[in-house]
């Protein structure tokens, strides 16, 4: 366990090292530039020169690049061209409201989605069935901006129940923050609660299938046992990959919501750079994600041995 | 030396030329009394990227950046220059030097007293920074205090534009403490301090950016008007908070979670006309749609005006703008290469202007001697507006032999085209903007965008430049805009309107082309 650990740990040292170089010449390769982007288009020529000379981007991309790496090694990921502060100090200040949307998002589908798939797999082919699977199709059908949307027209503007936008800190009252993201959460909930319903209604019915099922109710079991004990904790397997790859896929895919319910998240952050072209936190902002990505599978590697004995580290 | 009052200022200022029948109309006004408390949530398109008013052109940083920074003059109801932090202006009887007062007992946010060394070193940095401040400063010969409360400027000829460059909205010529300017050496203002209603207080990019009441705030005496006059500070605290999506800028305004929304797409007029929970307000005048073309450039464009001459004779501008603004409500077709609010508005060389000749185009085409060289045309889908005019234009061009290789990119990238190299591209759409005085639009300014450098343009925009009466300058910039149509600056399509949205509770809001929220309160 401890040697596959290691292993994947170095791992991520290559891999950091592809991102990174892949990120940087993304970058400096596409046409535009933060100087013009921050000027406005009235600027004069003289204007954007002076400027890109007072930012360092007058040097050759190379020697761009050879600083960066050797200020990320050092842990410095540079400043913010537009900010005016330090990448890392940037991302961190977004970050609250991007993993309470995240982890809010994934427990109401975690609520939602398993208790559909089982309660389908439980009854094929009956009306709840049918209702879970249609209302699975829609989830995975339905944009997620469109559907944050209307709910903003439902919830916020006729109902009054919740804002239409933006973020109450966790600093300002936890109730607060729960009801800014409410209809966020929800939103990014619905296409994620119907994958997790379409998965587990698709292994629970083949684990029902099973012979030790049988053995379970021939022995007497009571149903509800023989579901949560014997039938879900084998069914959950490929749920859990999903619930992880969905947390980290999340990680770096929440921007539409935060986009439209103007959430100043980390993901909102990254958008905003990549109009204004502040290269720093573009790279910073990627390089931060993927370690993210990295870690979370590693977890949910992790786990697999936990809730599976059968799995094993060699 | 002639000395003049306020009053008379103000009356020269409307009749010398920077003024016009201002189009934004007091909708907002209504007949309650005016209450102090509440904070305001103003919603901005973006994040601006500073709040330095000299450091860059876009008009994000004024909308947030003036309401804790002042200028020494501004423009009043009708585009007239009026004082704001100056205590009006004499001229020198041969027109060369200008001695400004300064208001008394005006304070900085930091409790300092404003005076003339304030101002000297605010108005030198503009004049070393700013674009506009550049342009004028051509012109000047010294910027000096002359007492604790007076400064004089001394120009090299006289100039009709001088005091209209200072009270420009655009890359506002803003007052700043000394050591605030000192501080900030070459690079950008490190400290918002200023002498505005209100003042800075802290500003979260992506979350907002807060100022409030400045208690101590030295409002002007006289009645409020325009940009200037009175300004009270209404409301306890103003957050503006940068929106960018339109459909959530639309929805948040609806909800109540904020109270004022700008640049709201046309075709979303009707419906919130007809809902009624919000008020769409229409800013008229905004801008006007031109294809810029490539003066400095190496392809036909750029060498061939009779080229230049076949385009304009070929365009149909009632098409173009349709497509790009949608709702007749939102555009108008009109020549001027100044809106017709303003006293600089004429129709000379407006036979040239929507031509919608085909048989013309096509007889100047086959004289120019083109032979079908790609005519780089860049537009943007980050503005659908240039992006759908450009669309029906090429159709036009095309129709009559034009080859229009559409080029489209992110605003970003169409702006690093056309400021770095000429030889990339022939023809793009964008805005101008509201400006003045003729002789700060960028359709006739050598240095911005298309580079119209024609001697004879620069002869007429020179002499423009020093002749200081109104009647003599009026004529000749007929003969700018004459000239204009028959060399073919740019193309111009026709002016455009925005839209601005207000929430149900704010009172005492002035459509005017650029938001401000003194003298703004809230209903209960």
């Amino acid at each position: 366990m401890i040697g596959f650990l290691l292993r994947r740990i170095l791992s991520v040292i290559p891999t950091m090292f592809i991102v990174f170089t892949v990120v940087f010449l993304l970058l400096h390769l596409i046409p535009g530039d933060p100087a013009s982007s921050m000027l406005g288009a009235g600027a004069s020529a003289e204007q954007i020169v002076e400027l890109r000379t007072h930012l360092g981007l007058d040097k050759p991309i190379y020697v761009q690049y050879v600083k960066y790496l050797i200020r990320a090694i050092h842990g410095d990921l540079g400043d913010s061209i537009f900010l005016k502060r330090p990448v890392v100090q940037a991302f961190m200040e977004r970050v609250e409201p991007t993993i309470l949307l995240i982890v809010l998002g994934l427990v109401l589908a975690v609520l939602i989605g398993i208790p559909a798939g089982i309660l389908s797999a439980v009854h094929p082919d009956s009306i709840l069935d049918k209702s879970a699977m249609l209302f699975a199709l829609l989830g995975v059908s339905i944009p997620t901006f469109w559907l944050g949307l209307n709910m903003i027209q439902a919830f916020s503007i006729h109902l009054d129940w919740f804002p239409a936008s933006g973020y109450v800190p966790l600093s300002e009252g936890f109730l607060k923050t729960l009801q800014s993201l409410a209809l966020p959460a929800l939103s990014l909930a619905f296409n994620q609660a119907a994958l997790f319903a379409r998965i587990c209604r698709s292994s629970m019915l083949e684990v029902m299938q099973q012979d030790y099922i049988r053995t379970a109710r021939a022995k007497g079991v009571l149903e509800k046992w023989v579901i949560l004990k014997h039938a879900l904790r084998n069914a959950l397997l490929p749920t859990v990959t999903a619930v992880g790859t969905a947390f980290a896929t999340l990680i770096g895919g929440t921007a539409v919501v935060e986009y439209v319910f103007n959430i100043p998240g980390a993901e909102r952050l990254i958008i905003s750079s990549i109009l204004r072209r502040d290269y720093a936190v573009i790279q910073g902002s990627v390089l931060i994600i993927s370690m993210a990505y990295v870690f979370i599978n590693l977890v949910v590697d992790t786990i697999y041995g936990i809730i599976d004995p059968r799995v094993t580290y060699e | 030396m002639r000395k003049v009052n306020r009053r008379e200022f103000i009356k020269y200022s409307a009749i010398a030329g920077t003024c016009a029948a201002f189009s934004g109309f007091p909708t907002a006004l209504r007949a309650e009394t005016p209450k102090f408390g509440g904070t305001l949530r103003v919603a901005l398109p973006d994040n601006p990227p500073t709040l330095d008013t000299h450091w860059v052109t876009t008009y994000l940083v004024i909308d947030a950046a003036w309401h804790y920074v002042e200028p020494l003059f501004t423009l009043g109801e009708k585009f007239e220059v009026i004082p704001m932090l100056a205590d009006g202006h004499q001229v020198s009887p041969d027109g060369k030097v200008y001695t400004i007062p300064l208001r008394r007992g005006v304070l900085f946010h930091n409790g300092k007293e404003m005076t003339s060394e304030d101002v000297v070193a605010s108005i030198v940095r503009w004049g070393n920074h700013a674009q506009t401040g550049k342009q004028i400063f051509k012109l000047i010969e010294s910027f000096e205090a002359k007492d604790k409360y007076t400064v004089e400027a001394r120009l090299k000829s006289p100039s009709g534009a001088f005091l209209s460059f200072l009270a420009l909205p655009r890359q506002m010529a803003g007052i700043y403490p000394k050591e605030v300017v000192d501080a900030a050496g070459k690079g950008e203002i490190k400290e918002y301090i200023g002498t505005g209603p209100f003042r800075f207080v802290e500003w979260k990019p992506d979350q907002h950016i807060k100022m409030v009441r400045f208690d101590k705030y030295s409002a002007c005496s006289d009645p409020a008007r325009g940009y200037g006059g009175k300004k009270v500070p209404y409301v306890d605290e103003i957050r503006f908070i940068p929106v960018p999506d339109v459909a959530t800028r639309i929805a948040s305004v609806e909800s109540g979670d904020l109270d004022l929304g700008d640049w709201i797409p046309p075709d979303a007029y009707d419906r919130l006309k007809r809902e009624g929970r919000i008020e769409p307000l229409i800013v008229k005048p905004k801008e006007y749609l031109k294809a810029v073309l490539n003066h400095a450039g190496d392809g036909p464009v750029s060498t061939n005006r009779k080229v230049r001459q076949a385009m304009q004779a070929a365009i149909n501008c009632e098409p173009v703008m349709l497509a790009a603004f949608g709702n007749k409500n939102f555009y108008r077709l009109d020549p001027g290469l100044m809106f017709e609010e303003q006293v600089w508005w004429t129709d000379v060389g407006g036979e040239n202007y929507n031509q919608n000749n085909p048989e013309k185009a096509r007889r100047l085409l086959k004289e120019s001697g083109y032979n079908g060289e790609p005519i780089r045309w860049m537009c943007s889908q980050s503005f659908m507006w240039m992006y759908n005019s450009a669309l029906v234009s090429k159709q036009q061009l095309e129709k009559i032999g034009f080859n229009i290789d559409l080029q489209v990119y992110d605003w970003a990238t169409v702006v690093q085209r056309y400021t770095t190299d000429p030889k990339l591209w022939d023809v793009f759409m964008t805005g101008e903007g509201f400006n003045p005085d003729p002789t700060q639009l960028e359709v006739v300014s050598c240095y911005a965008e298309g580079k119209w450098c024609d001697p004879k343009k620069n002869e007429l925009l020179e002499k423009l430049s020093l002749e200081a009466d109104f009647e003599k300058r009026f004529a000749i910039w007929k003969d700018l805009q004459r000239w204009h149509y028959e060399d073919v600056g740019v193309i111009k399509m026709g002016d455009f309107f925005s839209m601005r949205i207000m929430g149900k509770r704010v009172r005492g809001f002035r459509n005017l082309v650029q938001p401000f929220e003194w003298n703004v309160w809230l209903a209960s």
